[in-house]
């Protein structure tokens, strides 16, 4: 999970290369804490999407909001 | 040297992307060139041969300096006028005047005879500021006088600088707020059909070709200018001049700090996914700083959103010399009246600042409606 959640914050900080990840609280909600704009978000869904082999469903989104949400999202619908 | 922003006086050319001799066209990037603003790529304005590089990476130029020279296929210039191939000599590549900058295209050819065009590189005077009258106004000999004042007006001593773009921000608005009476409308819009069929829309498509809300509200915007045309245009030289084209620019945020607004061109001729992909392309790229010099120059109108994190209302300022800016709150559920009972939809604020010289309040009023009629049936955007 670890893993996940470490590979996922380095396509964040490919998105927004300001954003370091070592200071992002994972189980935070991401909106909360980085200056992050829904074209930013995205990106990094379609991502994670990619790179993880996960599809993500449109209704699933707006719970997807925390570094956590979505490696355990990942961890649960991986192809 | 295009000028690529109201208030740009000078702009530095990074980097040749082309070298003499070879054939360009029109749209073409040639090179890069920094600015208050932005680094950003040039395009050429015209077909041809590279013929010469006038001016050497890292030269810090005022607007109006002739970059390079182009020479058609052929060694003979065409001009793109009424009279299918008129020959002419070479053209150097001419600037428009400093102030105020004409919006679109960055540069235009400004005809001229040779020996004009000689005497006003010796005396230092731009083509761009001379009035011509010789055929079909152009700027011959004795056209070309020493200028009776500097062509860059003597300035007070700079103010402490906060950098580049806040000081092209800090010009911009000032001379808006300065020179333009706005007036101010906001309406509310029920965004709950217009949400509810995206996500329709959203949920057959890989994440990649989701649509946001936000392309939707720009593709609204551009439609509903039909409606109301007059809100697209420029204010140059105390006159208004209507765009047929609809240029949207659409404002970023930069995360050093400050916005740009780089247009969506033909707004109103591209369907939704392509406005999407548009977008995508343009925020990457202005974050990247690599915006064309024509995204930054042609914009007729501009639309700001504050997105999701927003507060709910924005009371834009308006960019010269356009004459009106839409603005987009948060989207937020709110209490709405729905067959005669209350319900909570999805709502957003929309606004409008307008330059009150070009219209009213009514016709403003119109157009935030119309906007409002479009989102209702979004399947017809």
């Amino acid at each position: 999970m670890t893993d996940l959640a470490d590979q996922i914050l380095a396509m964040l900080h490919k998105i927004a290369p300001d954003v370091e990840p070592a200071t992002v609280d994972r189980a935070r909600p991401l909106a909360d804490q980085l200056d992050l704009d829904s074209m930013d978000y995205q990106n990094l869904l379609a991502a994670v999407s990619t790179e993880l082999a996960v599809t993500i469903a449109e209704a699933d989104i707006p719970s997807l909001r925390s570094i956590d949400d979505l490696a355990h999202y990942v961890e649960a619908h991986r192809r | 040297m295009p000028s690529l922003g109201a208030d740009m006086e000078r702009g530095t050319l990074v980097e040749w992307k082309v070298k003499v001799g070879d054939r360009i066209a029109r749209g073409d990037i040639v090179g890069l060139v920094e600015t208050q603003k932005a680094t950003m790529e040039l395009e050429s304005f015209a077909d041809g041969e590279v013929d010469a590089l006038l001016v050497a990476p890292g030269t810090e130029v005022v607007v109006g300096t002739p970059l390079a020279r182009l020479r058609p296929p052929g060694g003979r210039v065409t001009l793109p006028s009424a009279k299918p191939a008129e020959a002419r000599p070479p053209l150097a590549a001419a600037g428009p005047a400093s102030t105020p900058a004409p919006p679109s295209p960055p540069i235009e050819r400004i005809r001229s005879s040779p020996a004009a065009r000689q005497r006003a590189r010796e005396l230092g005077v731009p083509l761009s500021a001379l009035h011509g009258t010789g055929p079909h106004g152009a700027i011959v000999l004795r056209d070309v006088q020493p200028p009776a004042a500097p062509v860059v007006p003597p300035r007070r001593p700079p103010p402490p600088t906060r950098g580049p773009l806040r000081d092209a921000i800090a010009a911009a608005m000032a001379r808006s707020k300065r020179e333009i009476p706005h007036y101010y409308l906001a309406h509310t819009i029920d965004l709950g059909p217009a949400l509810a069929w995206l996500g329709e829309l959203n949920a057959h498509r890989p994440i990649q070709e989701r649509i946001l809300p936000g392309a939707l509200l720009l593709r609204a915007v551009a439609v509903a200018l039909w409606e109301v045309p007059e809100l697209n245009g420029f204010w140059i030289d105390d006159a208004y001049r209507l765009s047929e084209e609809v240029h949207l620019g659409t404002a970023i945020a930069l995360r050093t700090g400050g916005l740009i607004a780089p247009a969506i061109l033909d707004a109103d001729d591209k369907p939704l996914e392509q406005i999407m992909s548009e977008l995508h392309d343009l925020v990457a790229r202005a974050r990247a700083g690599r915006l064309r010099s024509s995204e930054l120059t042609s914009a007729t109108i501009t639309v700001t959103s504050l997105g999701e994190r927003g507060c709910e209302a924005v009371w834009p300022v308006i960019n010269p010399p356009q004459v009106a800016i839409v603005g987009f709150g948060a989207i937020a559920q709110r209490p709405w009246v729905v067959d005669g009972a209350v319900a909570a939809r999805p709502t957003i604020v929309a606004t409008l600042a307008a330059d009150h010289r070009v219209s009213d309040g009514h016709r403003g009023g119109l157009f935030l409606s119309a906007i409002d009629h479009l989102l209702q049936e979004p399947d017809k955007l």
